[in-house]
């Protein structure tokens, strides 16, 4: 107990170079430091509670195995969450997964369409899971975030909600920082839009 | 005696009433009569001035003069950029910006829309994963154990990693102690390792020698050559080692820095 209070008051690297040594509270640390950012991250991404809890254990599970090849120079924090991003990504890209869950397919074009493809908050055949994930994603701002193309969601999540500078994106993403600028202004321009769009 | 040359300036008299002269020039008032009444009598105007009662200004003065003021219109410039808007956000935007800001409409509303919308991203809330989760991970990683660690893991290790280490350096003392008592042994044996490395080497030389001599080839270059020919053969391998040399060396060239132009 003394020690992970002794943990807690290290910087990351200090901390990794604990884990290096073999020091089992020092991995969770880690673990405990960044649990939440990287799950909520990849929860915002792929908007499947189980699926991303799946996906943030793997990105721990990727980069504390990996942390013998972690090079210090650069943050831990945009190292986890390059892992933790390229984890939800690749899962998106395979599944093609449906990132409108709630308002309907992104193809639906029609009222009607956009009726029959949306999932209902509180319908009968949720389950409490899905239930929770309703609550937990359902708000406006969620979901137009949830419309946003995967590339400029992380952005935005990483840039406002996680608080990281450009620099630490583009190196997060592998993305020029120009890039990095591009995809957060249009993030925020179609925020905009959509969040007028909902009001209406 | 009062030395002349500290008296305090005009200035520090102000700083000094101002409570802002320093230390090392403020104690000289206390032995010079001279500063103090100076100090005094400009203390003295000091109060009367503050004492003098504020004049209003006649009726319909501030018409007056902003009636001859014209009140010149900021420059708009152009509209704020993305990352002005960051700046702004940040609260680093540059003064021009600043002015462009206070009197365009559309960049003020624009930035009013971008800081409710950051507001309210950064009001979002991080989501906890299961129970369980740091279990869950720690299951599958493979924590490495460094060399003390491991050493030290239990009696059992400590003792082989302590039998291992005197076997070591038993090993290496006792063949330290024999080197030292069996010099003659040791020189002996390198003079026979000596002689005999240069035997096989000597025999190898010849072998290769006799064989090479004995090829076909060889006998044929004898007989052809001839002392013009041999002359000729070398001028041209001189002709092509030195063109070679030419080439290499422009190949490998440095490229020449740029230069900076004039302009015409």
């Amino acid at each position: 107990m003394a020690e992970s209070r002794e943990l807690a008051t290290l910087t990351d690297q200090e901390v990794v170079a604990l884990a290096r040594d073999g020091r089992e509270a020092a991995y969770r640390e880690l673990i405990r430091r960044y649990e939440r950012p990287v799950f909520s991250l990849v929860l915002r991404m792929v908007r499947d509670r189980q699926l991303a809890e799946d996906l943030s254990q793997e990105t721990f599970i990727k980069a504390l195995n990996a942390i013998g090849s972690y090079r210090p120079e650069y943050k831990f924090s945009s190292w986890i969450f390059k892992i933790a991003n390229n984890a939800a990504i690749d899962h998106l890209r395979r599944r093609e997964l449906d990132t409108l869950s709630l308002d309907g397919a992104p193809h639906a074009a029609t009222p009607e369409e956009i009726e029959a493809t949306a999932l209902q908050v509180g319908d009968k055949g949720e389950t409490p899971l899905e239930e929770l994930e309703a609550r937990e994603l359902g708000s406006a701002i969620e979901r137009a975030i949830a419309q946003l193309r995967p590339e400029y969601r992380a952005c935005i999540l990483l840039r406002h909600v996680e608080g990281l500078a450009y620099e630490e994106i583009a190196q997060s993403l592998d993305l020029p920082l120009g890039t990095v600028k591009t995809y957060i202004h249009r993030a925020r321009h179609e925020l905009r839009d959509l969040l007028a769009h909902l009001k209406q | 005696m009062t030395d002349h040359t500290l008296h305090l300036r005009p200035d520090e008299l102000d700083l000094l009433l101002e409570g802002r002269l320093p230390d090392n020039r403020t104690s000289h008032i206390e032995t010079c009569e001279e500063c103090r009444s100076a100090l005094d009598e400009l203390r003295d105007v000091v109060a009367q001035l503050n004492a003098l009662p504020a004049l209003e200004p006649p009726a319909g003065f501030s018409e007056f003069v902003m009636a001859s003021v014209r009140v010149a219109p900021l420059p708009v410039g152009e509209h704020l950029t993305a990352d002005d808007l960051d700046a702004w956000l940040a609260g680093a935007l540059h003064q021009e910006g600043r002015n462009h800001l206070w009197a365009c409409t559309e960049c003020r509303q624009l930035a009013d829309a971008e800081r409710a919308l950051v507001y309210r991203l950064e009001q979002l809330p991080l989501f906890q994963p299961g129970a369980r989760f740091e279990e869950r991970v720690m299951a599958k990683v493979a924590i490495p154990q460094s060399w003390r660690s491991r050493v030290f893991a239990s009696r059992r290790s400590v003792a082989l990693a302590a039998g291992l280490g005197s076997l070591v350096v038993g090993s290496m003392g006792a063949s330290v102690a024999w080197s030292l008592t069996h010099q003659d042994t040791l020189a002996a044996l390198g003079t026979w390792a000596t002689t005999l490395a240069t035997q096989w080497t000597l025999a190898a030389a010849q072998g290769v020698g006799s064989r090479i001599l004995a090829q076909p080839w060889v006998l044929e270059l004898r007989s052809a050559a001839s002392p013009g020919r041999i002359a000729a053969l070398t001028a041209v391998a001189t002709a092509l080692y030195t063109g070679g040399l030419f080439a290499m060396r422009r190949l490998l060239a440095l490229p020449a820095p740029r230069v900076a132009r004039a302009l015409p």
